[in-house]
C-alpha cells in the first residue's frame, strides 16, 4: 500500500502537479465559495470561455497570458455591451451569443494546424507539463486572491446576504461584485494551464457547491471547498498515474464523486432542507 | 413612547421635499420631522414612495427639490421574508454587520465589534441563539435579528421596512414591546405598514401616496378622507370595531375583513 502510495512521487511530473494542484485547489476553493453564493457559476463559465481567444493570441505572438487574458475578458465585456445597447438584444442573449462566438473563435485559432505545439494545452489542460515557474506564478496569484477575500470577506458576507442593505452599510455593491470577478479572472488565468479552458470552472464551483451540502457556516465552508479541491485534485493525479487517464478529466471526475458524496451526505443529514423551508 | 413636545434636536426633518430617480420624482411635498425617542408609522401603498423616503433618510439619494436634513445615524431593517435563508450565516454573524456601517473599508469587524453585536442581540431577546443559523430562526426572530444588526450600527434612526409581515400574534407582540423598548432608550424608528390599526399605536403617521397625504399624530389625522385619499379609495369599515380598515387591493386576495393581514407563522422554528 505504501509502495502504491509513494511510488507516484518518485516523478519530478506527478510531483510538480501536486503541488500546483494544491495550489490552486486552495485558492479555487477559497473564492468558488464566493462564486456559488453570489449564484455566479454560469458566469465564471462564461468568464472562462470569453477570455480564451485572448489567452490564445497571447500564447501565439508570446506576450503574457495575463495580459492576453485581461483582453480577452474587456473584448467579451465591449461585445456584450454593443449586443445589448446597440443591437437591442436581452442581456441573457448578448452574453451567450457572445461568449460562444469568442469561444469559437479561439478554438478555431488553437486547433490550427499553424498553431505551435503546446497551444491545444490551453483548451484541455496539461496538469503534468506544470512548470516550477507555473507553480510560482500561481502561487503568488493565489496568495493575492487570497489577501483581497480576508480583506473583503465580511462585506462579500453582508452583500451576498442582503445585496439591498449593502449601500446602507457603506458597502459598494457594484465595486465589490467587480473585485470579485477580477478574483475569479485572475484565478482561471492561473488554473486555466493545469486543467484547461474546457474544466477549469469544475474546480471553482464543484467543491464549493460540495462544501456548501455539508457546511452551515461560511469559514468551514471555505476549508471544507479547499480540502475538497486538494484531495479530488490528488486523487484525480494518483487516477491518471496508474489507470493512464488524462490529468485534468481525472480531476473533474475525482471533483464529481466529492460533490455526490458530499450531497448524499447533506441530505442525509438535512443540513440544508430545515433552511429551505 | 416619546413626549412630541420634546425640545430635544431633531433626528431629521423634510421641507417641501421631492424625491426620485433620474430627475422624475416619485414622492412629493414632504414635510415632516423625526424627534428623539418617536416612533413613526409610514402608510401608504405600495410604490407610494416609502421605499423612496427611506433611501433619502439613508443618504442613498438626494432630494430633488426642497430640504432634507438628517442628523442621527440611520439604519434600514428589511423584510426577514426576503432574506437568504440557505446562507451560511449565524445569527451573530448578521448582527455583526452592522459594524461595517462604522469601519472604514480596510477595516474588518474585531472582538469589540462582535462583542457589540452579541449585546445588541441579547437586547432584541436573542442572546442564546447567537450561534444558531440564521436560515434556522422563524420570522420574528429573523426580524430582531435584523434589527440587531441596526443596533450594532448604533443607528438612532431605524428605518422598519414592514416588520410584521408574515408575523404571527406572539411575535407581533414581541415586536411592539422591542419597538416601544427602542424608542424608550432615545431611539425613533420609522415603521412601513398596511395596517391602520397597528400605526394608530405610534407617536405620529406619515400617510404618502406619491406626495404626502398627512403627517400628524393618529388621532388627529387617520380619518375616513385620508385613509382614502392614501390608498386610493379601497378602504372598508370594520364591522362592531372602531375606525377603518384598509385593503389594498394587492395585498389580501379575497380576505374582505378589513385588516391587512400578517399571513401565517411561526415563532417555532
Amino acid at each position: 500500500m505504501i509502495e502504491w502510495l509513494t511510488e507516484p512521487l518518485g516523478y519530478g511530473t506527478t510531483l510538480r502537479a501536486l503541488a500546483e494542484i494544491t495550489v490552486l485547489g486552495i485558492v479555487s476553493g477559497a473564492i468558488g465559495c464566493w462564486i456559488v453564493l453570489y449564484e455566479i457559476s454560469y458566469s465564471a463559465e462564461s468568464l472562462a470561455h470569453g477570455l480564451f481567444p485572448g489567452l490564445v493570441a497571447a500564447a501565439l505572438i508570446g506576450a503574457p497570458l495575463l495580459l492576453g487574458g485581461a483582453v480577452g475578458v474587456l473584448l467579451a465585456a465591449l461585445l456584450i455591451v454593443i449586443a445589448t445597447r446597440v443591437a437591442g438584444e436581452s442581456a441573457d442573449t448578448a452574453i451567450a451569443v457572445v461568449i460562444t462566438t469568442l469561444f469559437g473563435a479561439g478554438v478555431l485559432l488553437a486547433l490550427s494546424p499553424d498553431s505551435p505545439p503546446g497551444i491545444q494545452e490551453l483548451l484541455f489542460g496539461n496538469l503534468l507539463g506544470a512548470t516550477v515557474t507555473d507553480i510560482l506564478t500561481a502561487a503568488a496569484a493565489g496568495i493575492a486572491v487570497l489577501g483581497v477575500l480576508w480583506l473583503l470577506h465580511d462585506r462579500l458576507l453582508a452583500v451576498g446576504f442582503d445585496r439591498d442593505s449593502g449601500p446602507a452599510l457603506g458597502i459598494s455593491v457594484g465595486a465589490l461584485n467587480l473585485i470579485l470577478l477580477a478574483l475569479v479572472s485572475l484565478t482561471i488565468l492561473v488554473a486555466v494551464q493545469g486543467l484547461g479552458n474546457l474544466l477549469v470552472a469544475a474546480i471553482l464551483v464543484g467543491p464549493a457547491a460540495a462544501a456548501r451540502q455539508v457546511n452551515h457556516r461560511i469559514v468551514p465552508m471555505i476549508v471544507t471547498a479547499a480540502a475538497i479541491a486538494i484531495a479530488s485534485g490528488v486523487a484525480g493525479i494518483y487516477a491518471s498515474f496508474y489507470l493512464k487517464t488524462a490529468a485534468g478529466a481525472s480531476v473533474v471526475v475525482a471533483l464529481l464523486i466529492f460533490y455526490l458524496l458530499a450531497a448524499a451526505y447533506g441530505a442525509t443529514q438535512g443540513k440544508l432542507t430545515a433552511a429551505r423551508r | 413612547m416619546s413626549d412630541t413636545t420634546s425640545n430635544d434636536p431633531l433626528f431629521a426633518e423634510a421641507a417641501d421635499m421631492a424625491a426620485g430617480y433620474d430627475g422624475r420624482p416619485v414622492l412629493t411635498d414632504v414635510t415632516f420631522d423625526v424627534k428623539p425617542g418617536e416612533t413613526i408609522g409610514i402608510l401608504g401603498p405600495n410604490g407610494g414612495g416609502k421605499t423612496t423616503l427611506f433611501r433619502c433618510l439613508l443618504g442613498q439619494i438626494e432630494p430633488l427639490i426642497g430640504t432634507l436634513v438628517v442628523n442621527a445615524t440611520s439604519a434600514t431593517v428589511p423584510q426577514s421574508d426576503r432574506s437568504r435563508l440557505d446562507y451560511p450565516v449565524t445569527c451573530l454573524d448578521v448582527a455583526t454587520m452592522g459594524a461595517l456601517a462604522r469601519l472604514p473599508w480596510w477595516r474588518r469587524p474585531g472582538r469589540a465589534d462582535r462583542a457589540k453585536a452579541g449585546k445588541a442581540l441579547e437586547l432584541v431577546g436573542l442572546g442564546e441563539r447567537s450561534g444558531d443559523s440564521f436560515g434556522e430562526l422563524s420570522g420574528g426572530q429573523r426580524q430582531r435579528a435584523l434589527i440587531a444588526r441596526a443596533l450594532t450600527a448604533e443607528a438612532q434612526l431605524l428605518l422598519l421596512d414592514e416588520p410584521y409581515t408574515g408575523l404571527d400574534t406572539a411575535s407581533t407582540a414581541l415586536l411592539d414591546q422591542l419597538i416601544a423598548d427602542l424608542a424608550a432608550d432615545g431611539r425613533s424608528v420609522l415603521i412601513t405598514t398596511h395596517d391602520v390599526d397597528q400605526a394608530r399605536q405610534w407617536d405620529r403617521v406619515l400617510c404618502l401616496n406619491g406626495s404626502q397625504v398627512i403627517f400628524g399624530e393618529p388621532a388627529d389625522v387617520l380619518d375616513r378622507e385620508v385613509l382614502e385619499a392614501t390608498y386610493g379609495g379601497q378602504i372598508i369599515a370594520i364591522p362592531g370595531e372602531p375606525g377603518y380598515g384598509v385593503l389594498p387591493a394587492d395585498h389580501c386576495g379575497d380576505d374582505h375583513d378589513g385588516h391587512v393581514h400578517h399571513g401565517h407563522t411561526d415563532e417555532t422554528p
